[in-house]
């Protein structure tokens, strides 16, 4: 063991780089760790969604259950929130719900890379969809949309502090939902680097913070499924707002 | 006995219709958006505490950012920052009121003190 060694907790969110591109058009698009992770996300939800399909049983099996669980607990979600008029955004809503779960899951494995704790990666989740939810709702209301910004019955007076009150209230949700997931997911693993780190510093009395890691590791998993399970829901709801306007 | 269990296919058909007709309008009325059921597991309130604070960190960033590249194009140094400052606490603050009636009262029913008022005078005729 080499004295001295000090092993930062943040070290495990360091992008490390496999390949050596030169740059393109001032873009690095060199294969990172978290590229790595996304596709291996990507592979595990495709192989989940299609060998649990594979043999169509009219009463399903295992897995086949846990599919059609998940499917019909977003569709649940999405017919409880939005309603008949956001059915075609389903596969959307779906890929980012599951994406976001397999990547908070994955990052919980020993030695694994958390993608969804880094903003870059959240952010741009939440740009998409607070991008594409604001032309959804110019495309099916046209400038009626910005009625979004003007709830009924205010006074004369008040109607422009309360717009600007109100876009301002618009325009913090992307930041909101990006910076909440990244958080939690940051603050998370920091924690449990930290108490992995106490386990060894203290020796014989490392039996203490090992209980709690196990308790703190399951408190993880929670959150994981929790953190996707919120954005989505919010997503639901920008949704809606923007296809009922309220 | 068997006449009990003889059904008139030519009288029951028009009946049949209409009550198909009203389970179809009915079960499409049923299909409303609802407000988002989040609340029951026993772990909510955490998950409500951590939205609320990420929430005004987000207000307060978001309004220091736009006011600030606000000033920068327009060249009115410190009074959009402290306006936009100010409006983006007061937007994560309206949002915040909205996650917190959103599971208990519809917030388009808050009625004033005279609609209160007059909707309790008719209740002891």
């Amino acid at each position: 063991m080499s004295a001295g060694e000090k092993h930062s907790p943040l070290e495990q969110f360091k992008i490390q780089y496999y390949t050596d591109f030169p740059e393109v058009f001032g873009m690095n698009i060199n294969f990172s760790n978290a590229s790595l992770f996304m596709i291996l996300a990507t592979v595990c939800i495709s192989l989940f969604m299609i060998s649990g399909m594979r043999h169509r049983a009219l009463v399903p099996g295992r897995l086949q259950n846990m599919v059609e669980l998940t499917y019909e607990f977003i569709a649940g979600t999405m017919r409880d929130i939005v309603g008949e008029s956001g059915r075609q955004y389903f596969p959307f809503i779906f890929s980012l719900f599951m994406f976001i779960l397999f990547c908070n899951l994955l990052g919980m494995l020993p030695y694994s890379f958390t993608v969804t704790s880094h903003i870059a990666v959240t952010f741009a989740l939440a740009i998409v969809v607070f991008v594409g939810v604001t032309i959804i709702g110019f495309i099916k209301h046209g400038t009626h949309f910005l009625s979004l910004f003007l709830p009924k019955g205010t006074p004369v007076l008040l109607a422009p502090l309360l717009v600007a009150i109100e876009l301002f209230a618009y325009l913090v949700r992307p930041v909101s939902l990006s910076l909440r997931l990244a958080a939690n997911m940051l603050a998370g693993h920091t924690m449990l680097k930290v108490f992995a780190g106490f386990v060894i510093a203290l020796g014989a009395l490392g039996i203490f913070p090992l209980a709690f890691m196990v308790i703190l590791t399951g408190f993880e998993i929670f959150v994981s499924m929790l953190q996707a399970y919120v954005f989505t829901i919010l997503t639901c709801v920008y949704l809606n707002d923007a296809l009922n306007l309220h | 006995m068997a006449r009990f269990f003889v059904t008139n296919q030519q009288d029951k058909s028009p009946k049949l219709d209409k009550l198909g007709k009203a389970i179809r309008e009915a079960s499409l009325k049923y299909r409303e958006p609802e407000a988002d059921k989040q609340g029951s597991t026993p772990y909510a309130g955490l998950g409500m505490a951590y939205r609320i604070c990420i929430e005004m960190l987000a207000g307060v960033l978001v309004g220091c950012v736009l006011g600030y590249y606000l000033d920068l194009w327009l060249d009115t140094k410190p009074i959009l920052f402290m306006v936009c400052f100010f409006l983006g606490i007061l937007g994560s603050g309206l949002n915040i009121y909205r996650m917190a009636t959103n599971g208990n009262n519809d917030p388009k029913n808050l009625k004033t003190l005279s609609e209160k008022e007059s909707d309790h005078l008719n209740d002891n005729k």
